[in-house]
């Protein structure tokens, strides 16, 4: 495999992180507004993220791994360049898995409503600080980084700009999605009001999606032509997180646009970021005797785990019903 | 203090904590997969509710620990890029091809397997789901394994070649069956059964102690024997399979430890004081468990253990209870032996730690010292003292396998309503209605 493979391989880890556990980001910050003071309530809505959490983590710990192997200049940069928000991004995800593991271990009402507090507030801050890493993955691996470096105003302004932009747009995407998989499993009464939710934010979505692909288009007037195509996408994104506003609001749920709108929303920062970083980072990939050496066991296990978390989906994602496991 | 010194420590203290939870993860794992074995294969109905009180009272603890296990572990995986870069740099296409194969292939299918096991519970037949437990453990020990390939390069780097500063590939047999991977991993994995084992006999322990071993109906009717309580069982049952593991994992341990000698000498690496007091400490403590482990062992038959002097009895289960941090504390010193024995060398011989590490500020690295190790200590302990409560708390209101209607109410009545600050949400109407038909969908088991 050469190294536009191993871009492959990474973007599509990153892309089934998104998806995956994006439902948990969206979800948890739900569980408050929607469970209210009740409990029980409150861990149905936990109950219809939570096997989420195994499954869906992983993906990135997996795209750290290639990142890793087969990336590991691009590693370096990006981690000295995002220096804060990838410790950000740490601390928020281990608060967030500690929330949800622990919350209700112990019966005390007290304890339980406390880490509801941490898992809305990490949930918030991990797509939000993934987002910021993706901006800054946008600076570094295109022109921006350097006629920023080199002193250029509208570089920096996009070097800073660029990185809060797509923490918003990360945070709002999985809002929509986290609600929507919330509102496919939850018993009814929970799923209209997570669908009330999730039409609130979809015009926020699309207003940052709108503004990433103008931020796009700034890094391709600048010299990265790539980012034309992620002006396209994240237009387009735009327009369907648009047209599934006007089904919900003619109170259409079941409609394909509405179903697309979580899952690619949630990909979109990850899509986007490929087109513009992709050229620069493949040019830094590892050297191509690395690279082959390791095709035949990197693709061999990938191919066992997408078998393994296809059986996992088929059992574990229906709607709720008596036989449902509730463990978070 | 300069930046090389904090990302070390910080590297040490964080992997420290990811390698106790890891301890239990590996001790714990194979013995929930037995119960659950058995508790598949019970055809007898009192039986088989034994050992599943037992798997699922095991797997719990099993559950709590390994969800920081993950959490310490995704820390440790982005420290090395984070702060020790000049790694990558030199030698990335030989140390990242183990934990590659780590991430992509051992614990994505852990993982998988893992929410598959607790969250199909009630969906999945029976031998299926015991075969999910154990392919979690099997992926969980090929984890460990690649990170001790990973590991044993630094030590004694073997199967790669120099070409321009980087390293290559270029026996990658040679790189799997370095004694420095191989016998360390086999000493390692005696050290989990240890941990995993002093758990066992230490909870099993303090319940032991606490509980009568005859029915109160027993009693009162005044019939003589000792008639146990199914709760009691479980212990004993418990008791009986740490002490096979501990004394197994001691031997284990101790013996790779010592066969590790060997390349030790072979390889370059400073020899400091605190090396060779872990050294005896790891001795002492595998060669005494072993002997106590083999004398308790003969205790077993008839179930003498469980019947000899009540004060003598009392006095030893106490004794075990106390003695559960041990093999946590031995296991740590072995990492510090292990890797302060390697300094100044990140790789032994070839890169030294001072041109590994990034050029990070030594603040930058000061302050993600304090705050990273500051949440993942924070919330090891909460997690431990979680643990310390499941475990005395026994094997009532277990929340693993149990049915949803009964999970979903096991907290206590709010009492506090004075206290709570939390801002209604006055968007939804929770009529009673709605709320009893949200609630029915774990209700018909």
């Amino acid at each position: 495999m050469n190294a536009l493979g191993w871009g492959l391989l990474l973007a599509v880890l990153l892309a089934g992180w998104a998806v995956l556990d994006g439902a948990v980001h969206g979800g948890v910050p739900l569980v408050r507004a929607l469970g209210g003071r009740d409990d029980a309530r409150r861990r149905t809505v936990l109950a219809t993220v939570a096997p989420f959490l195994l499954l869906g983590e992983v993906w990135l710990v997996a795209a750290t791994g290639v990142l890793l192997a087969a990336f590991g200049h691009v590693e370096a940069t990006l981690w000295s360049a995002g220096y804060p928000v990838v410790v950000a991004l740490l601390v928020a995800w281990v608060l967030r898995d500690a929330a949800l593991w622990l919350r209700s271990r112990l019966p005390s009402p007290r304890w339980r409503r406390g880490w509801d507090v941490v898992g809305q507030a990490a949930s918030l801050a991990l797509p939000a600080a993934f987002g910021a890493v993706a901006g800054v993955a946008w600076v570094r691996f295109s022109v921006v980084g350097a006629q920023a470096d080199g002193g250029s105003g509208a570089a920096q302004a996009l070097a800073l700009g660029l990185p809060v932009l797509m923490a918003g747009l990360a945070v709002a995407a999985a809002r929509v999605h986290g609600g929507l998989v919330v509102a496919a499993r939850a018993p009814e009464a929970v799923s209209r009001e997570a669908r009330r939710r999730v039409r609130r934010a979809l015009v926020p979505a699309a207003a940052l999606a709108g503004l990433a692909a103008l931020g796009a288009l700034a890094v391709a007037a600048l010299g990265t032509a790539s980012a034309l195509v992620a002006a396209v996408l994240l237009v387009a994104v735009a327009g369907v997180a648009l047209a599934a506003r006007f089904d919900l609001d003619r109170g259409a749920h079941r409609t394909g646009v509405v179903r697309a709108a979580g899952p690619l929303l949630a990909v979109a920062p990850v899509v986007a970021t490929a087109s513009v970083a992709g050229p620069a980072v493949l040019a830094l990939a590892a050297p191509t005797a690395v690279l082959h050496g390791l095709t035949w066991p990197v693709l061999g296990a990938f191919v066992a785990v997408l078998a393994a978390q296809a059986v996992s989906w088929r059992v574990l994602v229906r709607p709720l019903g008596p036989r449902t496991a509730v463990f978070l | 203090m300069t930046a090389v010194d904090a990302a070390r420590l910080q590297f040490a203290l964080l992997a420290g904590t990811h390698f106790l939870f890891v301890l239990v993860t590996l001790g714990l794992g194979p013995v929930v997969a037995i119960l659950q074995t058995r508790w598949a294969l019970a055809r007898d109905g009192v039986r088989a509710a034994t050992l599943e009180t037992a798997t699922r009272f095991w797997g719990q603890l099993y559950l709590v620990n390994y969800a920081l296990g993950i959490a310490a572990g995704i820390v440790m995986e982005l420290q090395l890029g984070l702060h020790f870069p000049g790694l990558l740099d030199v030698a990335g296409g030989v140390f990242g091809a183990p934990l590659v194969i780590e991430t992509m292939a051992a614990f994505f299918l852990e993982s998988t397997f893992l929410g598959l096991w607790v969250f199909g519970w009630h969906v999945l037949p029976r031998w299926a789901h015991t075969a999910v437990f154990w392919a979690v453990v099997v992926t969980g020990y090929l984890s460990a394994f690649t990170v001790m390939v990973a590991n044993g390069f630094l030590r004694n780097p073997v199967g790669f070649e120099m070409v321009d500063g980087v390293a290559r590939v270029t026996d990658a047999a040679a790189l799997i069956t370095n004694p420095a991977a191989l016998l360390s991993a086999l000493h390692v994995v005696g050290a989990c059964l240890m941990a995993g084992a002093f758990l066992l006999v230490g909870v099993s322990a303090w319940h032991l102690r606490r509980a009568p071993s005859r029915l109160p109906g027993v009693i009162a009717a005044g019939l003589p024997g000792a008639v146990m309580s199914p709760e009691n069982d479980v212990w004993r049952r418990s008791m009986r399979i740490g002490l096979v593991a501990g004394t197994v994992g001691a031997f284990v341990a101790t013996g790779f430890g010592y066969a590790q000698f060997g390349y030790l000498q072979d390889v370059p690496g400073g020899d400091p004081p605190v090396v060779g007091i872990a050294y005896a400490v790891m001795q002492g403590v595998g060669g005494l468990a072993f002997v106590v482990g083999c004398v308790l062992l003969l205790l077993l038959p008839g179930n003498v253990l469980f019947r000899l002097w009540r004060p003598l009895r009392t006095g030893l289960y106490a004794t075990l209870t106390v003695l559960l941090p041990v093999p946590f504390l031995t296991a740590l010193l072995g990492w510090a032996a292990r890797e302060i024995g390697r300094q100044p060398w990140a790789i032994a011989g070839v890169l030294r730690t001072e041109d590994a590490v990034s050029d990070a500020s030594a603040a930058a690295v000061i302050t993600s010292l304090v705050v990273l190790v500051g949440v993942m200590v924070t919330l090891a302990v909460v997690d431990w003292s979680v643990m310390a409560r499941l475990a005395r708390r026994g094997t009532t209101r277990l929340a693993l396998g149990a049915p949803p209607v009964d999970v979903l109410h096991d907290a206590d009545t709010d009492a506090d309503t004075d206290t709570d600050t939390e801002a209604r949400d006055d968007e939804h109407s929770t009529g009673s209605t709605a709320r009893d038909g949200l609630l029915t969908f774990g209700g018909t088991r």
